[in-house]
């Protein structure tokens, strides 16, 4: 039987390992087959996740999508401020989302539906949000802001679920550390960034894949009670654990296992939950097309390069940018400043600055 | 032998060089040499330049201070500088009105408008501080070994028919968004001479305004100048002696041995 004879005869260069990649440029490389629904600059697009989401935002916020976000920072606020507070840096000032239980848990403590025990971490005069331990320099000075911010931060987190028109989420963790008490699960280790760890509080956890579905169908549960028609893209971060908390294995080995599951949940979710994609970004860096060269110096952390690879495709197979725009992708794009209160806010401090001149030399005190 | 004192301001200087003639021409600034420099002067402009999105003070004006540090020789030195900046946030009110809470001064937030994080507002006035006064402090305590009175701006002025008789460089966001309430005005203005306040230490001396210029916390009616932020001349005669008074103290302090603790 020749090959012609087989399935594989007619099925496109993308199905086989040597046409994917050879001859190619490694910018062509080109995994995502196609788009399952299209994005427009009207699309309202959320994001969520681990680091890698970040650059997601930012791509978006640069190509003017409207990247949809729902706690923005006071205008009187300048943005590099709104910034370090993580202002922007998601939809909501909900920090990095490494695994779906955590994910799921934001949403039902946005709607009500879960308050954990481990309410706040008191750090001498400072308060730490157990949820989202680094969204502000140093924590909070009172317990009173943290509450009332808190309370403004779910409020967004809610209107960012009701009105989005997409949400992506970028899976990044399987292991987590959890409450012993009533499971809530933390981003970062009690005692890495506040709190203090506790055995007999704490306990560490390493997510299933059945676990990561049946998390993340949840949530996709409560995102569409009442945004029936929200679809979800989800990508797996290629960005391989800082450490694992399992004295058996090796970082190496954890971040093989973390990422499988992750991507193998991916599968599942897509076939499980109706508009529910999955985007190969993962498979984009850490291709064996890419060598590594996606990776920085300490092979973690994914390079401009790399990012721009990622977005380029999603570009072209979810947008109608045209393609020398998506060739033109700038290299580095900042999160764009708000345009109307930062021009106001230059106009008066330059301002401010020529009065205080023009006082000084012509004015004559008023005595 | 006179204390030398070496000022360095900008447009709040302008108080105390008016000062200065009329407390001299009286013979009541006795036993000082007093050196005013003017930093906003047209050739110096503009003081403050950004490389690399870090704001740096500008050649000409580091060289203008070097050079009169070296001329005057001062014995302390008196920083006036900027100060005008936290008017950014307090002065105009915003279409999305804002207070906050400051619970250790017993300030608290009008609920009907957005409530900021204490810490946001904060970070946001120490980085308006940190690229404009604080910019000069740090420059003459790196070019200046003796003592360094920080002082603070003026309290804001509390009558708003004043600020909108005068509304100088405020004037088009007043006309289209109005004024913020003098309490948040001062709120600011507070919390900003707090973070200065933080900011001074080692020979960097935070100096506390005397209660005698304000009334309720706002500049006194009778030292305002015909601008919205801005005291008069009478304010800087009040202020100088005292001034003066202050860096001789301090210029003592320093030169005063230092007990060891070791018993003779």
């Amino acid at each position: 039987m020749s090959r012609s004879d087989t399935p594989y005869a007619s099925l496109p260069d993308h199905c086989f390992w040597s046409r994917s990649h050879r001859d190619r440029d490694l910018m062509d490389i080109d995994p995502v087959v196609a788009g399952h629904f299209r994005v427009t600059q009207e699309t309202r697009i959320a994001t969520a996740g681990s680091c890698f989401a970040q650059h997601v935002a930012r791509y978006l916020v640069d190509e003017e999508f409207n990247y949809f976000v729902t706690e923005t920072a006071h205008p009187v606020i300048s943005p590099d401020v709104a910034r370090s507070f993580n202002y922007g840096t998601f939809s909501a000032r909900y920090g990095n989302i490494y695994t779906a239980r955590q994910l799921l848990q934001l949403a039902q403590r946005a709607r009500g539906l879960f308050k954990p025990a481990e309410d706040v971490w008191d750090a001498g005069e400072r308060f730490i949000d157990p949820y989202r331990p680094a969204i502000q320099p140093g924590g909070f000075s009172r317990r009173d802001d943290y509450i009332a911010d808190r309370e403004r931060h779910y409020a967004a987190v809610r209107r960012m679920m009701d009105e989005t028109e997409l949400f992506v989420f970028t899976f990044g963790l399987t292991e987590a550390w959890r409450s012993k008490v009533d499971g809530a699960v933390f981003p970062l280790c009690p005692g890495v960034s506040g709190g203090r760890f506790d055995a007999r509080k704490h306990e560490f956890v390493n997510f299933t894949v059945q676990q990561v579905v049946d998390d993340f169908r949840a949530f996709v549960a409560l995102l569409r009670q009442n945004n029936p028609d929200c679809k979800v893209l989800m990508t797996v971060s290629p960005v391989p654990l800082a450490a694992t908390a399992r004295a058996d294995r090796s970082v190496i080995s954890a971040t093989a296992y973390s990422k499988a599951v992750l991507r193998v949940a991916c599968e599942e979710l897509e076939r499980v939950v109706k508009d529910c994609v999955y985007f190969p970004s993962y498979e984009i860096i850490t291709g064996q097309h890419a060598r590594g060269a996606y990776y920085g110096d300490d092979l973690r952390e994914v390079d401009e390069a790399g990012v721009l690879h990622v977005m380029s495709l999603f570009m072209r197979h979810y947008t109608d940018l045209p393609e020398d725009r998506i060739k033109a992708l700038a290299l580095t794009a900042p999160l764009r400043d708000r345009p109307v209160a930062a021009g106001r806010r230059a106009e008066i401090e330059r301002a401010m600055r020529l009065i205080c001149d023009e006082e000084l030399i012509e004015g004559k005190p008023n005595t | 032998m006179d204390l030398r004192v070496t000022a360095y301001g900008h447009s709040h200087l302008s108080a105390y060089l008016h000062a200065k003639r009329s407390l001299e021409a009286a013979g009541a600034l006795p036993g000082v040499a007093l050196s005013l420099v003017r930093l906003n002067l047209p050739e110096l402009l503009p003081g403050i330049e950004y490389r690399d999105g870090e704001a740096v003070l500008s050649e000409a004006i580091t060289r203008r201070i070097r050079f009169t540090l070296r001329r005057d020789q001062p014995e302390a030195v008196l920083s006036v500088n900027m100060g005008n900046e936290y008017n950014i946030i307090a002065m105009h009110a915003h279409p999305e009105p804002f207070d906050f809470h400051w619970p250790e001064m017993d300030l608290h937030a009008d609920k009907s408008r957005t409530v900021l994080p204490f810490d946001l507002i904060k970070a946001e006035l120490a980085v308006l501080a940190n690229r404009n006064t604080l910019l000069y402090v740090r420059f003459l305590a790196e070019n200046f070994a003796g003592p360094i009175l920080l002082v603070p701006p003026p309290p804001p002025i509390g009558d708003d028919d004043h600020i909108r008789a005068n509304p100088g460089v405020f004037a088009n966001n007043i006309a289209a968004y109005g004024l913020n309430p003098p309490e948040v005005r001062l709120k600011v203005y507070m919390l900003y001479c707090q973070i200065l306040r933080e900011a001074a230490t080692g020979r960097v001396i935070y100096y506390d305004l005397p209660h005698q210029i304000a009334e309720a916390g706002y500049l006194k009616k009778g030292l305002w100048y015909s601008a919205p932020t801005h005291a008069n001349g009478e304010y800087g005669e009040i202020l100088l002696p005292k001034l003066i008074d202050r860096a001789r103290r301090e210029v003592a302090r320093a030169a005063a041995p230092q007990s060891s603790g070791a018993t003779p």
